[in-house]
């Protein structure tokens, strides 16, 4: 046993090193230039990105803390009816793609779209006269809207975490002693949940900032993401997105590291308890409707894109009309049949069925190495199983596109342009590894470890104890954890976009993408396409939901 | 059948001291009770002789067999946890079939083996059921027959009725006993439950801050306690400081705040002019009859009176102390008022006032 867990240790940090550190210190090293970055400043048309990613983050925070925060206090404040139903839907855009939502938006939002056209209706505009919301800053605030109404349920999980860990007679303590209520929330709830609610805006915050998949498909291009991402296939002659990759790195990491010194003991704290109840009080009648609505309103508006895409693959010609004027399923048998499509199903299937394995395995291995093993040191495979979250996935799949043309023996193994598929499967497994290491962990917290004990004792070796034992215990958690691992990796969005450069290894969001710019059919079979993709991405959080209970809010937990 | 031999077992954590220097043998076919408050460090010797915790110092004997460096799972010590531990993902034949599956018995052995050992803990008819529809008292004995199956060196029961109710814990007090004692197993049972180890025990140590303060009969333990701790912890008692003013082999006179006490009981290390304890149990303090005179009677005042039903529990002052008397089918008496009341010099048990302090120290330390 005793070798067992020295050669587990020495795998997992082998593939930390070569498959986060060494990607990343490869963009340090391309993008740490001085001569590079001057140039990037220098250019207006990079400063101009830089800019305003800056105001797509800033901006999605705020919209994000003005949606999270205050349903989120409603939730642990109040019990009102249907309150179990509209909380867990709070959790639907998760797993809404917003990379397929932006292409419902586009046609809400069109000068001829659903919007105006609802607008002529109604008579408050001249039909073919209302104004095209995504001209000038319309396609900004359109960005934002989207990656905001992606991004709440992020912090608003954190929120009510946070909320929850609060023992209730603290804040009846403060009232005993005659606090006012908007006192007891500035002096007691509102230090008491500053951690979590600061992670939480963190995390939306990096990943606002280097969201690709959104901008992208809404043609909202002069931002950084987007312009590496456009630079990928010209790095030869144009080195800057180097320095830009470099740039978003640090400005990532700082903020990260900035979080951790100010909250990270008390943040990571809040991560072993589970959300508790309790003093909350019952609404009826109106008050009841009036809990209830602002969330019913802001899931409704959260699904309006991806309502716009259900109905675009539906619709033969969706053009001046609020809904669409011929309905069809051609699109549907055409997502199916198109032989890109079929072929990225494929690789897709492949791509993330192996992705998942490979999380399954690391993931056990952590989750043993930091919850039962505990040897000297432990607390640092806890953090780097946690840092792929804090590492935005457009800095990772840079990362291992140049390390791949850094170093030649690499480039020998797993060049993306030849064949991605092994670059892809690690991709996506270092991104989606702390789910499952968190599953695996909360699985193995939960166990005794007396039913390991109890095994040893009767003359189990360590390795039985865990293949009957401990394994068999942690089955719904792992299975859990490898759906979400597999079912995100299915839609990941940077990774595929730069990774996978030639048409016979596209997986299915890069398909997507290509589908959608061509001119015609295209959207509407991007459409289709992306609704079968959601289908299936619901299906499986779904079964993995109810393997995990009500401790899903703890998968997305920061 | 096989002895447990403790030497010096030692263990720390960091610069806590858990068990200080345990010397201890358990003879083979024992049934002995390991005694003492939460937190003496108990559970710790125990998991020590399971393997699941290293010693800091000392060796660990299974016969002439130095286990001290052998992995758990290769020390036949079954073993019943508090918990139970049972896997909640097997049912109750695939549970107690586990240890001899890893022995790689055959199929029909097997079977034969857990049916026979479920038979001698009366669970037949459950074999097939899951483990979360057991009651609390079945789980227990599941555990028991996992345990007994592999057919262990050593049994080690880890305060096995903890989680049973009150009249539950009373009937498998002996069935336990009866299952050891047939099986003819070498057992150490931890609990903080004095009723159950004076109950059951063929021989008990009292264990308290790491260190193991008595070992003996469960009779010899409460009768000559050895320090103020285990009178105390054993049963209870009630205390008098005093000095040897006179001593003729096992008895002796004493100066107390009371007056002069005989005692038939004293500890052999006091000599006349010595500081030394009475410990008096309440049940040693008899009511006096009307013109009865014994050695050791005294005059009380009647505090408070409990009735209980079977017995009566008095509070009595004299000299400014309060003590602790129980009467069976007690009478009607009354509150304030004088009674004359004795203790039987047999009765009257004195120890060494300088390990009153060491254990009263040890235990606020």
């Amino acid at each position: 046993m005793k070798w067992t867990r020295v050669l587990t240790v020495v795998f997992i940090i082998a593939f930390f090193a070569l498959f986060m550190f060494l990607p990343l210190y490869t963009v340090i090293a391309e993008g740490l230039r001085w001569a590079y970055i001057v140039e990037v400043f220098k250019s207006p048309f990079y400063v101009q990105g830089l800019i305003n990613c800056f105001y797509i983050g800033v901006v999605v925070t705020i919209l994000v803390f003005l949606i999270a925060v205050p349903l989120a206090f409603i939730a642990d404040r109040y019990d009102f009816a249907g309150k179990k139903w509209v909380t867990g839907m709070m959790l639907l855009p998760m797993i809404l793609p917003p990379f397929v939502g932006a292409l419902g938006f586009t046609q809400i939002f069109g000068k001829m779209g659903a919007l105006n056209s609802l607008l002529t209706a109604l008579q408050i505009v001249p039909d073919g006269g209302g104004p095209d919301w995504l001209a000038g800053n319309g396609r900004f605030f359109v960005v934002c809207l989207v990656e905001a109404l992606h991004l709440y349920p992020i912090l608003y999980l954190n929120t009510s975490t946070a909320l929850g860990n609060i023992d209730p007679s603290l804040e009846e303590a403060a009232q005993n002693l005659g606090s006012s209520a908007w006192m007891r929330f500035r002096r007691i709830t509102l230090p008491l949940i500053r951690p979590g609610l600061f992670a939480g805006c963190i995390i939306v915050f990096i990943w606002s900032l280097t969201e690709l998949g959104t901008p992208l498909m809404l043609g909202y291009n002069r931002v950084t993401p987007v312009q590496i991402f456009n630079g990928v296939t010209e790095l030869g002659s144009n080195p800057l997105p180097y320095a830009l990759v470099f740039i978003l790195l640090v400005v990532a990491a700082g903020l990260y590291i900035v979080s951790r010194m100010l909250f990270g003991q008390e943040g990571h704290a809040m991560l072993l308890k589970g959300a508790g109840t309790g003093g909350s009080s019952r609404l009826s009648g109106w008050k009841s409707l009036g809990a209830f609505l602002p969330f019913l309103v802001v899931t409704l508006i959260a699904t309006l894109p991806h309502l716009g895409v259900v109905l675009l693959s539906f619709s033969r010609d969706w053009y001046r009309t609020v809904l669409p004027s011929v309905f069809t399923l051609d699109h549907y048998a055409m997502a199916l049949s198109h032989a890109d499509v079929v072929r990225s199903i494929r690789n897709s299937l492949i791509y993330s069925g192996t992705a998942m394995f490979v999380c399954v395995a690391f993931g056990v291995a952590i989750a043993l190495l930091t919850v039962r093993w505990k040897p000297r040191g432990w607390q640092i495979f806890d953090i780097l199983s946690m840092m792929p979250l804090a590492i935005p996935g457009i800095i990772l799949a840079f990362g291992y596109l140049s390390m791949t043309t850094r170093y030649e023996i690499l480039s020998r193994i797993m060049n993306p342009i030849e064949n991605p598929t092994l670059l892809l499967i690690l991709a996506y497994a270092m991104r989606r590894l702390p789910y499952v290491v968190r599953a695996a962990s909360a699985g193995l917290q939960q166990t005794p470890i007396d039913f390991e004990h109890a095994a040893l004792n009767l003359g189990a070796s360590g390795w039985t104890a865990l293949r009957r034992i401990t394994v068999p215990l942690i089955t719904a958690n792992l299975i859990a954890g490898a759906l979400f691992a597999f079912a995100f990796s299915m839609l990941e969005v940077s990774d595929s976009l730069i990774l996978a450069q030639t048409n016979e290894h596209y997986p299915i969001t890069r398909a997507i993408y290509e589908l959608s710019m061509i001119l015609g059919f295209g959207p509407y079979v991007a459409c289709a396409f992306g609704v079968w993709a959601m289908l299936f991405l619901a299906t499986t959080i779904f079964v993995a939901t109810r393997l995990l209970g009500r401790k899903i809010g703890a998968m997305f937990r920061f | 059948m096989i002895s447990i031999r403790l030497q010096g077992i030692e263990k720390s954590y960091g610069t806590t001291p858990v068990l200080q220097g345990i010397d201890l043998e358990i003879e083979s076919g024992e049934l002995f009770f390991l005694l003492g408050p939460s937190g003496c460090g108990k559970s710790t010797l125990l998991r020590i002789i399971a393997g699941f915790l290293p010693a800091t110092g000392g060796r660990v004997f299974f016969g002439d067999d130095d286990v001290t460096r052998l992995a758990p799972e290769r020390r036949d010590a079954g073993m019943v946890f508090q918990s139970y531990a049972l896997w909640p993902h097997m049912t109750v034949f695939q549970n107690v079939a586990f240890g001899l599956e890893i022995r790689k018995l055959g199929k029909a052995e097997i079977e034969r083996q857990v049916m026979e050992t479920l038979g001698f803990v009366g669970l037949e008819k459950l074999r097939d059921r899951p483990i979360p529809q057991l009651s609390g008292g079945q789980q227990q004995r599941v555990a028991l027959a996992r345990a007994l199956v592999i057919q262990p060196r050593v049994l080690l029961l880890d305060e096995p009725l903890s989680n049973l109710d009150a009249k539950l814990r009373l009937d498998m007090r002996a069935e336990i006993r009866r299952i050891c004692k047939e099986a003819g197993l070498t057992t150490l049972y931890v609990t903080h439950d004095q009723k159950e180890a004076l109950s059951m025990a063929d021989r008990l140590a009292v264990l308290d801050n790491g260190i193991l303060q008595q070992v003996g009969a469960p009779r010899d333990v409460y009768r000559r306690p050895i320090n103020a701790f285990v009178a105390d912890f054993i049963g209870e008692s009630n205390f008098v400081t005093g000095r040897i003013s006179r001593r003729e082999g096992a008895a002796a006179e004493i100066e107390s705040p009371w007056g002069i006490l005989h005692s038939t009981t004293v500890a052999d290390s006091l000599a006349p002019g010595d500081p030394c304890l009475v410990c008096i149990r309440p049940e040693s303090i008899r009511f006096a009859a009307n013109g009865e005179s014994l050695p050791n009677t005294l005059t009380m005042t009647l505090r408070h009176a409990t009735y209980l039903g079977e017995i009566g529990q008095w509070g009595l002052e004299i000299h400014g102390q309060h003590l602790k008397a129980f009467e069976m089918q007690p009478p009607t008496r009354t509150v304030d008022q004088e009674y004359r009341c004795s203790i039987a010099p047999a009765d009257a048990i004195v120890i060494p006032a300088d390990t009153t302090t060491a254990a009263a120290s040890q235990s606020t330390s």
